[in-house]
């Protein structure tokens, strides 16, 4: 059992770390009560284990080391997922996610902003897909069309709002 | 072949064909920069996903404070983005609903005179109910009782929509012989609704009176039942929590049998003030509350301790102190950090103020103790569940006003506003306005229903 200090220290981190780990999971694990099964699992084993992370190495690294052997061991689940992940792409996926989990992200702020300002059909689009949680073919049985162009026109708005983020970026650096 | 862009797009959208599947896999392998675009696009979408939830939601919530929504109308809330706000609505709020009705129906029949000295729970006893840790039975009995003051909300509403509907007929501004005053205006506009009105409407008005007195005597036996629930519960809380405190302070000094014994004698005193109290006795209650305080536990301690043993003390409570303060900021930072992605240095700087905060609260805390200790196991018990202390503002702006129905939704804006703001020297205006639209949207789903409910109450704050 950790002591108090060392019980705070990893609140600290977990704190920090979680969004990222319940992102990397969820990813990984698209059956959103399995993918919350197992972050909690996974914030189990990292709170018995504590005492052997390295502080030397950032937690989140060591964070998603856990959570993708947690991913590894839902084997049934992970086959149904749609991307079929054998041991040497997840640990590649892993290393991904940990480097750029550990980058201060440049976008998170601007999006809204660039949300807003997308054209009300591609704002309801994004909603229906986002919030409602349709997919394409659910999607275009609602508003018309067929799934496949309603992918492309996802993909379109998914490009568009990168480049909206991109100049906000741009603009708050002062680049003209 | 398909382009890797239309590959991964297809992932997202959960759209990859299964011979696709290998394609995918193997360019993944290729090369790492492979692999970062895709957990980069992978990333993208869940912020837009987030980012979409949190716009949805705030637009709701947003509509739902600036205008009183219409009855049966529920905030629209995303499905699953966040599963644990949308859990079946808790008993907190179901209590605090029927805790808001049981003010209104105090004030009201007050400002009716219809039944001299009807309000019917002290502010103490309002911030009991309200409580977070209030166990199940004492929400069951809430409920029940619950029923009774839903039947004199409906009687009063349906007198004062006969009422109006006598003078607009009649052109006069008579008032009913036996409700002379009674809530002026009250609900003139709304059309009488809900289980009890077409009984309420066949029946004189002798049938009325009859019906409310009815009402009024299952509603007084059914909060004699939650007064004893209370109790009871109270005394469980107060017994653990303070054999807690005894059995720690017996580890950390080393007590001897002889030095335990008082205090064990000291808690069944207390316990037994507890039975016997009136909670609706303010006087009684701040006066139980200031010896059921650890401070007092300790001074009955100090009695029979060594000179050692009281440094030893004074060291165990700073060592508490210093916990409890950090168990607090954590909880806090934990709760933040659930709405707004730090930058840089932000997460420390805003755990720096968290814990002045925390210790500012503390102090507070033991200045002014709240009924709401009562139902706590210990002093750094979660009795606020937002960290905003909306509760108590509530408590105070009804205190404030006692005939009226206070503006809940401005009080928890404000209190909302001044948390905030808290914390405007180290996040940006984005951060700020992310972190107010989880807090309005977190507070609406506590608070919620009884904000609905006053939305359908008529005014009880008008003149006699």
């Amino acid at each position: 059992m950790l002591n108090q200090i060392d019980q705070e220290r990893f609140m600290w981190h977990w704190t920090a770390s979680q969004p990222s780990v319940g992102n990397f999971i969820q990813a990984l694990v698209r059956d959103r009560a399995t993918a919350e099964d197992l972050l909690q699992e996974t914030a189990l084993v990292l709170f018995r284990r504590f005492a052997e992370y390295d502080e030397q190495r950032p937690f989140v690294a060591w964070a998603l080391g856990i959570a993708r052997y947690q991913v590894l061991g839902m084997r049934r689940d992970l086959a149904r997922s749609p991307l079929v992940f054998d041991d040497e792409l997840l640990e590649k996926f892993t290393d991904a996610w940990a480097e750029q989990a550990v980058e201060p992200s440049d976008h998170g702020a601007n999006l809204q902003t660039c949300i807003e300002r997308l054209a009300s059909h591609a704002r309801q689009l994004i909603r229906m897909r986002y919030f409602e949680e349709l997919n394409a073919e659910q999607i275009a049985l609602r508003i018309g069309g067929n799934g496949a162009s309603i992918r492309v026109t996802l993909q379109r708005i998914r490009e568009q709002l990168r480049n909206c983020i991109e100049r906000q970026n741009q603009l708050e650096r002062g680049i003209p | 072949m398909k382009h890797p862009d239309q590959l991964i797009t297809d992932y997202l959208e959960d759209a990859l064909e299964e011979s696709d599947q290998a394609v995918l896999s193997a360019w993944l392998k290729a090369d790492p920069g492979n692999m970062r675009r895709f957990v980069d696009a992978v990333r993208f979408e869940q912020q837009i996903r987030s980012s979409t939830c949190a716009m949805a939601d705030a637009a709701a919530i947003a509509s739902l404070v600036a205008t009183p929504s219409p009855a049966g109308i529920s905030p629209v809330v995303s499905p699953s983005h966040d599963p644990i706000r949308f859990k079946p609505a808790t008993w907190l709020a179901r209590a605090a609903a029927w805790v808001g009705a049981f003010q209104f129906i105090g004030s009201t029949a007050q400002g009716a005179g219809a039944a001299k000295s009807t309000t019917l729970f002290s502010k103490t006893t309002i911030a009991l109910l309200m409580t977070k840790n209030t166990t199940i039975a004492i929400t069951t009995a809430v409920l029940l009782a619950g029923g009774g003051a839903v039947y004199l909300i409906e009687n009063n509403r349906q007198e004062a929509g006969e009422k109006a509907a006598r003078n607009a007929a009649h052109g006069s501004d008579l008032q009913e012989p036996g409700n002379h005053g009674a809530n002026p205006g009250a609900g003139s506009d709304r059309p009488a609704r809900g289980p009890l009105g077409p009984r309420v409407r066949q029946a004189g008005s002798g049938a009325q009176q009859k019906i409310r007195e009815e009402a009024r005597n299952a509603f007084q036996e059914a909060m004699k039942g939650v007064s004893k629930t209370m109790t009871e519960a109270i005394t469980t809380r107060q017994r653990a929590r303070f054999e807690g405190q005894i059995q720690k302070l017996a580890e950390a000094l080393s007590l001897t049998e002889a030095q335990k014994s008082p205090l064990q004698g000291w808690l069944e005193d207390q316990l037994q003030r507890i039975r016997t109290l009136d909670f609706n006795d303010e006087a009684a209650t701040s006066a139980l509350l200031q010896s059921l305080t650890v401070r007092a536990l300790d001074e009955k301690l100090a009695e029979n301790l060594t000179e050692e043993q009281k440094t030893s003390l004074e060291d165990f409570r700073e060592r508490e102190t210093i916990k409890t303060i950090n168990a607090m900021a954590l909880k806090e930072l934990s709760r933040l950090q659930g709405a707004v992605e730090f930058e840089g240095d932000q997460q420390a700087r805003v755990y720096e103020i968290l814990t002045d905060e925390a210790a500012a609260k503390l102090s507070l805390q033991e200045e002014n103790l709240d009924p709401q200790m009562f139902l706590s196991d210990s002093s750094d018990d979660d009795k606020d569940i937002h960290g905003l202390g909306i509760q108590q503002a509530l408590i105070a702006a009804a205190a404030k006003d006692p005939r009226g129905i206070p503006d809940y939704r401005k009080v928890i804006a404000e209190q909302i506003a001044a948390k905030v703001e808290l914390f405007r020297p180290v996040l940006n205006d984005k951060q700020l306005e992310q972190y107010r639209r989880d807090l309005a949207a977190k507070t609406e789903e506590s608070y919620g229903p009884m904000l609905e409910l006053m939305d359908e109450l008529p005014d009880g704050s008008g003149d006699d």
